[in-house]
């Protein structure tokens, strides 16, 4: 049966405002519960990696709950993650007002970046950038940055925790990447992140990971040198550019030169 | 009428299985049938969209303007997807960030795509949603079945929970590798439907 033009056009528009409606209602009124979820899976990453519940192990909501430090909270555990914020050109910390106020900017947040140190490819630099601090006994026990850059497919954001002297490589994971799953997608692969602990990230030159094709040499396994993920070359690249970008002079590079002499 | 329902809904789990008869929908399975838990979401969030999808096609099947028929059906399962993409992000955020991007790949699913074109396009709601739940089920017991395998020697466990020790956990078993690649799943998938075409031997084709 052929129908007129005029009916098809106003079929389709009626499918497609039909359709468009359930879309978008679905997508607001789940938004907070998925927002609150996105933050959660952010907070568990934070927490696999400060050391403070076994290694390895997984991290419940109520372990966020524990060890992340809540400010409007009264009182203060003596095991906590704080947050802070560090301004990444004087390698100085902020106060939540000025990184209020930064937030809330809708431009000029992007600081100029060659594209030629641009290493990690990221689309901006911030002024700003978010800092955890672990304490363990109101001690400061571990420094974790946020980092990100691209690899393959997709970019790869996720949690570099570092010594308290800012040299020596705590852990690594990441939160959010959409690398091949069994190849890039082995970033996710304990036994590998487990490699990183202990490795110094700095040598005579500034940052010196190094993500070797293959196994990295056996013996000195503080040498900042990681084998690489068979089959995911690109990734293995990835990795080693943003980690060196981030703790290099425009990343975190300031901030963790002024904590190994002992500044804050 | 009773045994045509019947037929619709079962047919698809053995006599006209769309995995192993029709051979659709082979990349998810591949894809995301290393763990039991992200086959069964997978499964799941399947059977609900071509369900759902073969419902809204069949209702309003007689207004369709055939010209535009296919891309009526793709809206409507677009919008089905990303609403069941949505759900899992809010309430399985876990298993939805390991599914990644294979929920909104079941938009290019063809079993979601030849049911609603095949079904529902001439049969009424009632049996396109019986059709429709049939073949989500075809599709996730390969789904499962292979996951089953892939996860027991693969990984030494199910649903996640270890049952047999592995030798780097001081225990006996060691996995099989080549289990947790995507190959492992066409052997699997091409084991099952030889077993598949012995028992029903009039699922073999003619040379």
């Amino acid at each position: 049966m052929a129908r007129s033009n005029g009916y098809i056009l106003g079929f389709a528009t009626a499918v497609c405002v039909v359709c468009s409606v359930f879309v978008s209602g679905a997508a607001l009124s789940l938004k907070d519960k998925q927002e609150y979820n996105a933050d959660l899976d952010l907070k568990k990453n934070v927490i696999s990696v400060s050391g403070l519940t076994a290694a390895g192990g997984l991290v419940t909501e109520a372990d966020v709950s524990k060890y992340f430090h809540n400010p409007d909270a009264g009182e203060t555990s003596p095991n906590r993650v704080e947050l802070g914020y560090v301004d990444l050109s004087t390698g100085k910390t902020v106060d939540q007002a000025t990184w209020d106020d930064y937030d809330a900017q809708k431009e000029g947040k992007c600081v100029d970046l060659p594209a030629k140190e641009n290493i990690a490819k990221i689309t901006c630099l911030p002024k700003y950038k978010k800092v955890y601090t672990v304490y363990q006994n109101n001690t400061v026990d571990r420094i974790i940055l946020d980092v990100e850059g691209k690899g393959l497919w997709s970019t790869l954001k996720g949690f570099l925790a570092m010594s308290k002297d800012g040299q020596t490589i705590q852990g690594l994971t990441f939160y959010s990447h959409a690398e091949t799953p069994g190849l890039g997608g082995e970033v996710d692969n304990p036994k590998w992140k487990k490699l990183w602990v202990g490795e110094q990230a700095f040598g005579g030159n500034g940052p010196q990971i190094d993500i070797v094709k293959g196994a990295a040499p056996t013996g000195n396994t503080s040498d900042g040198k990681i084998d690489g993920l068979s089959g995911a070359t690109l990734t293995s690249n990835g990795v080693e550019y943003l980690l060196n970008f981030w703790l290099g002079s425009k990343g975190y590079g300031t901030y963790l030169k002024n904590i190994s002499k002992g500044g804050r | 009428m009773a045994q045509k329902s019947k037929e619709v809904l079962l047919d698809p789990l053995f006599n006209n299985n769309p995995i192993a008869l029709q051979v659709l929908g082979i990349c998810s399975a591949l894809a995301v049938t290393t763990k039991m838990e992200t086959a069964l979401v997978m499964s799941l969030a399947l059977t609900a969209v071509v369900t759902c999808s073969n419902v809204a096609v069949s209702l309003i099947r007689q207004y369709i303007p055939a010209s535009i028929r296919i891309i009526v059906q793709l809206t409507i399962i677009a919008s089905l997807v990303i609403i069941t993409d949505q759900i899992l992000k809010a309430f399985l955020f876990d298993i939805s960030k390991q599914l990644s991007v294979f929920v909104g790949l079941i938009i290019t699913n063809c079993i979601v795509m030849g049911r609603a074109e095949a079904f529902a396009m001439q049969n009424g709601p009632a049996m396109s949603a019986l059709d429709g739940l049939g073949n989500g089920l075809g599709y996730s017991l390969i789904l499962i079945g292979v996951a089953f395998f892939r996860e027991l020697f693969g990984s030494g466990s199910l649903f996640g929970v270890q049952l047999f020790a592995k030798v780097t956990e001081g225990g006996w078993y060691t996995p099989n590798g080549l289990m947790l690649l995507s190959p492992s799943a066409f052997f699997l998938i091409g084991l099952g439907i030889w077993a598949l075409r012995t028992w029903k031997t009039d699922q073999i084709e003619e040379d």
